[in-house]
């Protein structure tokens, strides 16, 4: 009774606390452990969204660790102290009604369940036991080791990964583990319960977690069960203070790979060291704006490219990390196109500064454009609470809430002082995947 | 029963009780249907544009031409010509695109309220006027060529077309609605414009807009719109096979690969027909059990599925990548023959029943969602209203239609494996009159 009774005092202290947030229906309040508690209100349908996001994956992850995020990720599935086995695990699932999953990326990891909202209570309950108390018993450990390795097998029927683990090899030379989200075989084959628990006691605190409670749910509502189920959660060492993150040494050259497979296209890859999130926040918007508006059809970029009919498609994107975001450039083409566009290529990025490489009313679109399309993605919200989740793990939650903001105020000189900075005679590493046939028509062949 | 799961059980029957939609109509507009569904409120606003019959309508020998219609008149009309076209898209931050299934074809758009007349004006106008300029159809002949090649890459795709070669053999299904090598190459300029003049009719349309729209400014915008397209006559293909299917077939293709990749088919029930809803819990029940005793206890695989499609003339799946093939499909066999000599017990239809509408309600939460619905309800089911029935004819399944649905239809089994061919040991040779296995 008397925890019940702190408890209840806590809960009123938080409650009267104004709320972090109060945008595109996100509350958020800190939890005295440290827990970060993000609400997002839509009742378009009956459902609640419950997910717990940590700050883990594999920036995290030295060699020795390399893919044990991931397949913490696969054993928070199991057993635990209150559910048994996984049987039991998937059991009460199904009696909760609930859609399940978890993710592991670059530098978040998350788990994720949708039911009814009359069961969000009940939703909560069985997060907290999955989160807090986890068995990582051996026999369940071995036992999970071949369905990781299947995955694997699957990624590696795949041409494009092998083409992309080429290229994010040569990108990440130093630290590559510390990219490669999947891992490595050996490490995920010797895992043993210890190291399941050195990453659960490391990482899998609340003030490097957050809740959230997303769809057809109130505030205050969600702010008490959080606080029910996840008040208790004892706050630890922050896992960055001891276990800093190493910075990815930036390219000392420029470098090409072939990927041979058996392909029946030519694949182009460019990639380039990005800006650090925190470091040049405003390059990220820059980024992603200009990323946008050469993605039109009526761009240069796409002219000359795509309606030139020297390439089937071609992309810029820039993925926003905080320890050093990769920007990459795909283009499809055939052998008999190849060289031709891969000059044209180059001279379009030779050209991303130019004054005139963009007129106002696309740099105006683009943005309006970004706006349109995180209105579009805030209409589901089941998937909003990931994009959400995304950004609180990355930049923080405030990098989101102002994103819109920032991306008003990019201007022509962002842009060039992006491409310049990051992209321009800048070194990279370049990735063509072809057929063996192909590679020798191009004089490629040699290659991986 | 315990308190608790006497509460469970109260609060079970209220998540189960959806409530259906009032606020979709359906109307004619100078001879084209149109459904809309008004979402009040909702600032995202989805229209498609259908056109029915898909592969059974123009044959397999013209497959990707819809296609190809679609993607070339995203290029340009005759009252926004490319630029200007690209310049409002952009502007406004609409969605413009295709995708053909098997029996319809669909262009859709996606943009907010504000611009929507604005939007569909050039959506219309794209369907009923487009250029159709020979360098642009060119342009993206040439694009579809590439991706029917680079198709066969990916190994998912390259088994999903082997089972519909296999399974639906001598079937306007057995190939791809986005066409192949052969028939693309045989589409010309002229090919598609006289089909576009012929085929693109108010006859084979159905329009469906979802959002936040009234019924008399839909009908003011599809007439003005698609008004001028041509009447035309349509007479729904006649695709079902009769009866299931009694010979169960093998196809092996060899590829280097870490894992095999197989797909069984067999006869399933059509979304039309009564027994469809009943085979989609079964085979969602099967799913979890496949998940649990394959993946989960034994351990043999990442990746174990059965399913269902909509086609018209419908399959439904077992799907599983696996390094030991002959014992994998072994036991996810005897899960298969568990549910039809076992059936099921009530407790595991009402927990799945759970999981199955929380998926219903997560695919109600966009409004392209919502249209996608309606169109397959309408053109392959038995009308757009059962989209808003769904779930009570969910849970109006029984264990008892469950084992007999499966006894019914899982069956003569057609697999295909992309992989090594001489790890196959063909797990239903018993029921083979000829044990023969092609190989290619």
């Amino acid at each position: 009774m008397k925890r019940i009774a702190i408890a209840s005092l806590l809960l009123a202290i938080i409650l009267v606390l104004p709320a972090q947030a109060q945008k595109y229906g996100i509350s958020s309040r800190t939890l005295d452990n440290g827990l970060e508690v993000i609400v997002i209100e839509n009742s378009t349908v009956p459902l609640v969204t419950i997910e717990i996001v940590v700050r883990n994956g594999a920036y995290t992850e030295p060699p020795e660790l390399d893919g044990l995020s991931h397949l913490y990720e696969h054993m928070f599935f199991k057993a635990n102290k209150n559910i048994p086995e996984q049987e039991a695990f998937l059991e009460r699932t199904r009696e909760l009604g609930m859609v399940w999953n978890g993710t592991t990326s670059s530098e978040r990891v998350n788990y994720y369940f949708t039911l009814h909202k009359d069961f969000l209570d009940e939703g909560m309950e069985f997060m907290r036991d999955a989160i807090r108390y986890p068995l990582f018993l051996q026999e369940e450990l071995i036992r999970e080791r071949p369905v990781v390795t299947g995955e694997f097998d699957r990624n590696e029927a795949s041409p494009f990964f092998h083409w992309q683990n080429a290229m994010s090899r040569l990108m990440w030379h130093k630290y590559w583990s510390r990219k490669n989200v999947i891992g490595d075989r050996d490490i995920i084959l010797t895992a043993t319960e210890a190291k399941m628990r050195k990453i659960q006691n490391r990482y899998y605190i609340p003030n490097n977690s957050a809740i959230l409670i997303a769809g057809d749910v109130n505030p205050r509502q969600a702010f008490e069960v959080a606080e029910k189920w996840l008040g208790e959660w004892p706050r630890g060492d922050d896992p960055f203070v001891e276990f800093p993150i190493p910075e990815h040494p930036p390219l000392d050259s420029s470098s090409l790979v072939t990927v041979i497979q058996d392909v029946n296209a030519v694949t182009i890859g460019k990639q380039w060291h990005g800006p650090k999130m925190l470091e040049d926040v405003k390059a990220t918007f820059a980024a992603d704006v200009f990323s946008f508006a050469i993605s039109q059809p009526n761009s240069r970029f796409q002219q000359m490219l795509v309606d030139s009919g020297l390439v089937d498609r071609v992309s810029l994107a820039y993925q926003t990390l905080v320890y050093t975001g990769p920007i990459s450039c795909n283009a499809r083409t055939s052998v008999d196109r190849y060289e031709k566009a891969m000059a044209a290529l180059q001279n379009e990025i030779d050209h991303f500064a130019d004054d005139d490489y963009l007129t106002d009313e696309q740099i105006e679109y683009a943005k309006n454009q970004l706006e349109i399309s995180e209105i579009q993605g805030q209409e589901q919200t089941s998937n909003f609470v990931h994009t959400v989740s995304y950004w609180w793990s990355t930049g923080g939650l405030d990098y989101y809430l102002n994103y819109l903001e920032n991306l008003r105020a990019v201007n022509r000189e962002d842009i060039q002082h992006y491409v310049k900075k990051y992209i321009i005679g800048k070194n990279n590493v370049t990735g063509i995947l072809a057929s063996q046939e192909d590679a020798v028509a191009l004089g490629l062949a040699g290659g991986m | 029963m315990t308190k608790s799961k006497l509460i469970l059980t109260v609060m079970l029957v209220a998540a189960l009780a959806v409530p259906a939609s009032a606020a979709s109509v359906h109307f004619d507009v100078d001879g084209i249907r149109v459904i809309i569904k008004s979402n009040p409120g909702t600032p995202v606003i989805s229209a498609s544009f259908i056109l029915r019959g898909g592969l059974p309508h123009y044959g397999a020998d013209r497959a990707g031409i819809e296609s190809m219609i679609f993607r070339a008149s995203e290029k340009g009309s005759a009252n926004f010509p490319k630029e200007e076209l690209q310049s409002i898209l952009a502007r406004t931050g609409a969605s413009l695109g295709s995708n053909v299934l098997n029996d319809y074809s669909t262009l859709f758009t996606s943009c907010l309220r504000r611009d929507f007349e604005e939007v569909f004006a050039v959506f219309a106008d794209v369907i009923a006027n487009p250029t159709f300029d020979a360098d642009e159809v060119a342009l993206v002949k040439g694009r579809m060529l590439n991706d029917a090649r680079q198709s066969r890459d990916d190994a998912d795709t390259r088994l999903r077309q082997m089972a519909d070669e296999l399974h639906y053999a001598g079937h306007p299904y057995s190939v791809q609605p986005q066409g192949s090598e052969e028939t693309l190459e045989a589409l010309t300029l002229e090919s598609i414009k006289a089909y576009h003049a012929s085929e693109i009719t108010k006859a084979r349309a159905l329009v469906v807009i979802v959002g936040d729209i009234d019924r008399q400014t839909a009908e003011n915008l599809v007439r003005a719109g698609l008004g001028g397209l041509p009447r035309g006559e349509y007479n729904e293909p006649v695709v079902a096979r009769p009866g299931t299917a009694t010979v169960a077939e093998t196809q092996l293709e060899e590829r280097d690969l870490p894992t095999n990749y197989i797909r069984g088919y067999y006869k399933a029930p059509s979304l039309y027909e009564d027994d469809y809803m009943a085979m989609t819990v079964a085979l969602r029940i099967l799913r979890s059990r496949l998940f649990e005793e394959v993946r989960t206890k034994r351990n043999l695989t990442y990746a174990v599925s059965s399913g269902m499609a909509s086609r018209r003339d419908n399959y439904g799946m077992l799907y599983v990548t696996a390094v030991k093939p002959d014992t994998t499909l072994r036991v996810m066999l005897e899960e298969v023959r568990k549910i039809q000599e076992d059936g099921i017990t009530e407790k595991e239809l009402k927990d799945h029943l759970n999981v199955m509408v929380t998926r219903y309600l997560m695919g109600q939460q966009t409004n392209a969602n919502q249209a996608a619905e309606y169109a397959r309800y309408e053109l392959v089911g038995g009308g757009y209203g059962d989209a808003e029935t769904a779930v009570e004819r969910m849970r109006s399944v029984t264990v008892e239609d469950i084992q007999r649905v499966c006894k019914k239809y899982i069956q003569n089994i057609d697999f295909v494996m992309l992989g090594d061919p001489s790890l196959w040991m063909d797990p239903l040779a018993a029921d083979r009159p000829n044990s023969g296995s092609d190989l290619n």
